[in-house]
């Protein structure tokens, strides 16, 4: 692999995770909102299946800043390496 | 039923579609980062840079993470439905929880078309190596015949569906599959997804591909 092509797909490597964080946002932004309308909806209930629900949507939400920081490293970590290529 | 019950049955099914539309975005945010971690994992075989190498690691704990978020959502969703069936039982609301139903469930379906549609002969061989799919195409495929026995039972049977089974495989060539359940249209696109960066990774194709998925964002 030539460096003009290890630069080129240093590129799409960080074009890919840019877009994957744009992406990942969406779906954050998505499920934020059927989140607030299901903490509404159920609010004070004890149902097992209730507390279920809100447990895996803690657990997702818990997730969300972690792969935020993930996809915007991968792009920093190969643009640095692409600037080092010169 | 009371009117109570059956305005927190449609605002819950409400609900469950919206998660299982932002699960299927996550699965796309999920194949982006397999995307860069196929292009960096082509750099990385002539280099042993420590940046690189941590993008790398970055790359693969992105795709799981955007994974495990896509999954927590669709049980979410999968738990609102039990919800649902718990305290409405045969009380089920025949209409559609909303407009957030069907666009749901078509924008799964088309996302599987899209990227799938090449990949379709390969579909389940392929489909049981990509991670733990197989399992969650099992679980969506009983899930959703829980689910269409329920809503058939209670009068909602719009009287298209020829066959008591649902299957979770796709059906090139033909008319966007009927899906009774979002879960199992989410799977779909997952494993389509998963089939499409396998198909990248083997054959060498990722720039042109890239070019292709750059077009469908727009």
């Amino acid at each position: 692999m030539s460096v003009s092509e290890v630069k080129a797909t240093l590129r799409a490597a960080v074009e890919a995770a840019r877009q994957g964080r744009r992406v990942f946002d969406q779906a954050v932004s998505e499920a934020s909102a059927a989140t607030a309308t299901a903490n509404a909806v159920l609010h004070g209930s004890k149902h097992e299946h209730v507390t279920a629900i809100h447990q895996a949507l803690a657990a997702a939400k818990a997730e969300v800043e972690p792969t935020r920081r993930r996809f915007d490293r991968i792009a920093d970590n190969a643009s640095d390496y692409l600037t080092r290529l010169g | 039923m009371s009117g109570g019950i059956a305005e927190l049955v449609a605002q819950l099914l409400g609900v469950r579609a919206k998660l299982d539309a932002a699960a299927v975005t996550a699965l796309r945010a999920r194949t982006d980062a397999e995307v860069a971690l196929a292009r960096l994992a082509e750099v990385q075989r002539g280099s042993s840079d420590q940046r690189l190498r941590a993008a790398v690691t970055d790359a693969e704990v992105a795709r799981d993470k955007a994974g495990r978020y896509a999954r927590l959502l669709a049980e979410a969703a999968r738990h609102i439905t039990t919800y649902v069936n718990t305290i409405a039982p045969g009380a089920a609301p025949t209409e559609p929880a909303g407009d957030d139903a069907l666009p749901s469930g078509e924008r799964v379906v088309t996302e599987a078309e899209r990227r799938g549609r090449r990949a379709d002969i390969a579909w389940r061989k392929q489909v049981q190596k990509a991670d733990d799919t197989e399992d969650s195409l099992k679980n969506a495929e009983t899930s959703a015949r829980e689910v269409f026995k329920f809503f058939k039972q209670n009068g909602d049977d719009q009287g298209g569906t020829t066959s008591g089974t649902t299957s979770p495989g796709p059906t090139p060539g033909q008319d966007r599959p009927h899906v009774d359940n979002p879960v199992t249209a989410a799977v779909m696109a997952a494993g389509a997804l998963a089939v499409t960066v396998k198909a990248i990774w083997n054959h060498g194709k990722a720039r042109r591909a890239r070019k292709r998925d750059n077009n469908d964002q727009a």
